[in-house]
């Protein structure tokens, strides 16, 4: 050990007096290989924070607190505000008529989420960028990585995030519907997991766009065709079962020639 | 003491972000981590009697965690759910942020992490990762103040090469 990287180390953690971190300073400028062995341990403390950084930016919420024992994990398992409503949707009809290959599980419909059904916005910090499809943003990646479908994790912003249902497409890859709500979002959309990760394949409508806007507008209280192209595109199979999901999350989605049931 | 149990919970909730970068810190992303964290608060709870109020809870149930790590003591299987190195950024841990840039040099760090020795990586983790004081860390250690530094610059060096892919 020499006492030159013990230095490099009390100037980094920032415990050297400043006297020696005056000296320290003066020694870099003339030492061209000293500046740069500081800078490239600098970058290596920044990698290290930024490859442990995830529990920071995930908001603890009942699923992870009966995770770790700080709830009884029965509060996660009924949601009180979730009410069944049983293949709430059908294909459009134009797509096939193979309805049951569509069909789709129950969605979560609180009293918030109901009343929101004339779709609002996108207004702001929209999570789902500013096209139809692309990279999901990070809150939705996470939640879309770690939640099983019919837990909504809530965010510091208040935005609500639901992962509705899971299903494999045709092409191997791993799909999950959700919804959005609180904060300033609603709607939902599909992403499915590729290799750079999840992708949006769909955004459902919403309504209450500013004027001008570009954002698509619909009328309220429509049921959600929009999503139905991107099943028939995607020839998704039936909803995955709770124990598929749980694997999956432990996979990370990873795609498969081999489709989980 | 049922109200200083209630209180407790609420505190270990403020602190879980923390203590579960600090417990993935230890053992890598994923589930070991949170298996980790998890037995953590459970030693915590069952021994809030001797949590002092007016100490600090993050020193407290970070020795807990190392304590749990290094006998072995904890009853989920954190070292029997290790995964291959390779294989882990791929795991749960890593939230599925589309980092594409950048991705292989985290997995680099990762490993680089992976590879210390016990006591430089919970230093590490102390230290750089949560931005303890080499004071509280030595506590928390159980170490001296003075062996902080040089093992600090230990692990640094060994990630240095691990990153730049000449160590080992």
């Amino acid at each position: 050990m020499s006492s030159s990287e013990e230095r490099i180390t009390a100037w980094l953690d920032g415990t050297l007096s400043p006297a020696e971190a005056a000296q320290f300073k003066a020694d870099m400028e003339r030492d061209p290989s000293l500046a740069e062995q500081v800078k490239a341990w600098q970058s290596n403390d920044a990698l290290v924070r930024q490859a442990f950084a995830a529990p920071m930016r995930q908001e603890p919420d009942d699923a992870l607190l009966a995770r770790m024992g700080l709830i009884p994990p029965a509060s996660v398992e009924s949601p009180s505000n979730v009410v069944e409503l049983a293949a709430r949707r059908r294909p459009a009809a134009a797509s096939n008529d193979n309805n049951s290959r569509h069909w789709r599980w129950a969605l979560p419909i609180g009293g918030a989420f109901a009343a929101s059904m004339a779709f609002a916005l996108f207004l702001t910090g929209n999570p789902l960028g500013s096209g139809g499809q692309g990279d999901a943003d990070q809150q939705i990646a996470a939640v879309l990585d770690t939640q099983p479908s019919r837990l909504t994790r809530t965010f510091p912003d208040g935005t609500k995030i639901t992962p509705t249902l899971s299903f494999a497409a045709a092409d191997g890859r791993y799909c999950r519907e959700f919804a959005l709500s609180g904060g300033n979002v609603s709607g939902g959309g599909i992403a499915c997991k590729g290799s750079s990760g999840w992708k949006i394949e769909a955004r459902s409508p919403t309504s209450a766009a500013p004027a001008g806007s570009d954002r698509i507008v619909t009328a309220g209280g429509r049921n959600d065709d929009s999503l139905d192209e991107a099943y028939a595109r995607l020839s998704a199979s039936d909803p995955l079962s709770a124990d598929a999901e749980k694997k999956l999350i432990a996979t990370a989605w990873k795609k498969s020639s081999k489709i989980e049931k | 003491m049922h109200h200083g149990e209630t209180d407790l919970r609420t505190q270990i909730v403020t602190l879980l972000p923390r203590l579960r970068r600090f417990c993935a810190a230890l053992t890598r992303n994923g589930d070991a981590g949170d298996d980790l964290c998890q037995a953590t608060i459970e030693r915590a709870l069952m021994r809030a009697d001797q949590f002092e109020p007016g100490t600090r809870l993050d020193s407290w149930m970070f020795r807990i965690a190392r304590n749990l790590l290094i006998d072995g003591a904890r009853r989920t299987r954190t070292r029997g759910t290790e995964i291959d190195i390779d294989d882990s950024f791929d795991i749960v841990g890593d939230d599925g942020v589309a980092i594409v840039e950048g991705r292989s040099d985290l997995a680099r760090a990762e490993q680089a992490m992976a590879r210390l020795s016990e006591d430089q990586r919970a230093l590490m983790a102390l230290v750089v990762i949560d931005g303890q004081s080499y004071k509280d860390a030595a506590e928390i250690m159980e170490i001296p103040i003075g062996t902080v530094m040089s093992r600090l610059a230990r692990a640094r060096r060994a990630i240095d090469q691990a990153v730049r892919g000449t160590g080992q």
